[in-house]
């Protein structure tokens, strides 16, 4: 038989009906000498300890110590021949510290003014006024209009506009539309598939589109995205070249 | 309940604090009633007590379906801000007693009562006799609310009751918390301590108290 008097944990040999028929020195300065091992489950533990003891190896109770009436253990449970060793596992300063980082957290949690929530909003929206100021339209001739694109070309931009400038091309007849690039400073990924789509269906409602002000760098992000700049695409310098160029046609 | 407990207290258990408020602000009626949302959320924590005795999850998993909780209260209790009662100038002041950390369902109360037009002040988990009896006096509460889930503290419950019985304010004493759901705390507590033992019957007391005030004009 195994000696429990020199166990390095807290352990206890019971029996079938959970008495104890020994118990390391730690069981002892932690628990005293019960006679059961029931008699310091916390009550609200009991429950737990009865339908388990017997048939898992690993639990958490609650347990009466010497020290305080409430204290968390991790249980281990080995059963031999109606004998169960049982090894409690002290799970305090591991909680308390966790326990405190999550304390924390919680003082942060409380410090979150909901009120950012509402400014995030309000900021979406006023972001959303932007994109929609930032693709005007503009109708030059009969045949030609301009959209200037403005800001970083994203997926939002295109969103936020593509309804609305695509029914405008259409109701207007126009044969041709010049999309600026003069404005745009960044352009996303996201951007460049959005942008490629809003291409195809301005071709689809039979109007040419015409990219103008075009920066060597907007050319190497849009081909590094895989947007085709090939000899399709009416490509041109300036918007006033465009325009001249254009409205001649 | 209008919402499937176990999914919310899934949620909660995963931190997946933004889930779990979806759960709930996609409910108008959770959104219009906190007192059934209230009522969602012990039960989801109740869940989670049920889980921990099946070993299903540690006490470690309790604490972050705790924090979680307490985010969607705050987010609730924010959301609703608009939709308070004018105030009615009274104060309630909450806590826990000493080395109580269970302080959800006080926190519960307390957005409850800011809801009927008290001024509360929520001085939350573990606060010792002293600190209490300090703030009473300073601030002046017409009610306490106390509460206890831990068996062993009910001893000391005692000693709250007592101790700010006797204030001078006098303010009323309502002790409410797991305890009070499950038993009879009579003998620690004073004549006057109304004892509560769940959502229900405070909203009642809330109620009552409403009328009192227009009954004063
Ligand atoms: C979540 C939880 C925790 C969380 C704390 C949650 C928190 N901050 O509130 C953490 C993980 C920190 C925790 C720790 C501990 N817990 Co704990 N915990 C629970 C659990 C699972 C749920 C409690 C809960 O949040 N309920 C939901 C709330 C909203 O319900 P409520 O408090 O009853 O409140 C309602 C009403 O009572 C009312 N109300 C509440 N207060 C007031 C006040 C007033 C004035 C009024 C009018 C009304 C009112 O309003 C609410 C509305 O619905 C319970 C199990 C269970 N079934 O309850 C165990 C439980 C309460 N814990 C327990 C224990 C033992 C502990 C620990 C000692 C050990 C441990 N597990 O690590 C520690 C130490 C804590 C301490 N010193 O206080 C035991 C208590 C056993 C006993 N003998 O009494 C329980 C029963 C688990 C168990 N079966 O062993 N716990």
């Amino acid at each position: 038989m195994v000696d429990f008097t020199h166990h390095p944990l807290p352990a206890f040999l019971v029996d079938h009906d959970l008495n104890i028929k020994g118990q390391s020195r730690l069981a002892t300065e932690l628990f005293s000498k019960p006679d059961s091992f029931l008699d310091f489950v916390d009550s609200g533990s009991k429950q737990k300890a009865l339908e388990l003891i017997k048939d898992q190896e690993e639990f958490e109770l609650v347990l009466n110590t010497v020290e305080s009436p409430y204290m968390l253990f991790k249980v281990f449970a080995r059963w031999h021949d109606g004998e169960g060793q049982l090894l409690c596992v002290r799970q305090d300063s591991q909680i308390m510290e966790l326990s405190s980082m999550l304390q924390m957290q919680r003082d942060r949690l409380a410090e979150t003014n909901f009120d950012l929530l509402d400014k995030k909003e309000e900021l979406e929206e006023a972001m959303s006024k932007i994109k929609r100021l930032s693709s005007p339209f503009l109708p030059i001739s009969s045949s030609l209009s301009v959209i200037p694109l403005f800001g970083s070309l994203d997926e939002e931009l295109f969103l936020i506009n593509e309804q609305q400038l695509l029914s405008t091309l259409q109701n207007g007849n126009y044969e041709y539309v010049i999309l600026d690039f003069n404005g745009i400073g960044e352009i996303e990924e996201r951007g460049v598939f959005a942008f490629q789509s809003f291409y195809r269906m301005i071709q689809l409602i039979g109007v040419s589109p015409i990219l103008s002000g075009l920066k060597p760098q907007h050319v190497f992000q849009l081909m590094e995205n895989d947007f085709n700049v090939d000899q399709t695409f009416h490509i041109t310098g300036s918007l006033k070249d465009a325009i001249s160029q254009y409205n001649l046609s | 309940m209008p919402i499937d407990i176990e999914k919310l207290t899934n949620t909660l258990l995963e931190g997946e604090e933004d889930h779990a408020w979806e759960l709930i602000e996609n409910k108008a009626e959770l959104m219009e009633n906190s007192h059934l949302t209230f009522e969602v959320l012990t039960s989801a924590m109740q869940l989670v007590g049920k889980l921990w005795e099946e070993n299903k999850i540690t006490v470690a998993d309790e604490h972050l379906a705790t924090t979680t909780c307490d985010y969607v209260l705050s987010r609730y209790a924010y959301t609703k801000k608009k939709s308070k009662q004018s105030p009615n100038g009274k104060r309630a002041l909450f806590l826990c007693i000493d080395q109580e950390q269970h302080y959800l369902g006080l926190k519960m109360i307390s957005l409850l009562f800011e809801e009927y037009g008290w001024e509360t002040r929520l001085l939350g988990a573990n606060l010792p006799l002293e600190y209490a009896v300090h703030t009473v006096k300073k601030w002046q509460p017409s009610v306490v609310g106390i509460s206890v889930a831990i068996l062993y503290h009910a001893e000391q419950l005692k000693n709250y009751v007592s101790e700010l019985g006797t204030l001078q304010s006098q303010p009323e004493i309502l002790v409410g918390g797991r305890l009070a759901s499950n038993y009879d705390l009579t003998k620690y507590c004073s004549e006057n301590t109304v004892l509560v033992p769940g959502l229900k019957e405070i909203k009642l007391w809330l109620e009552e108290q409403k009328g009192d005030v227009s009954n004063h004009g």
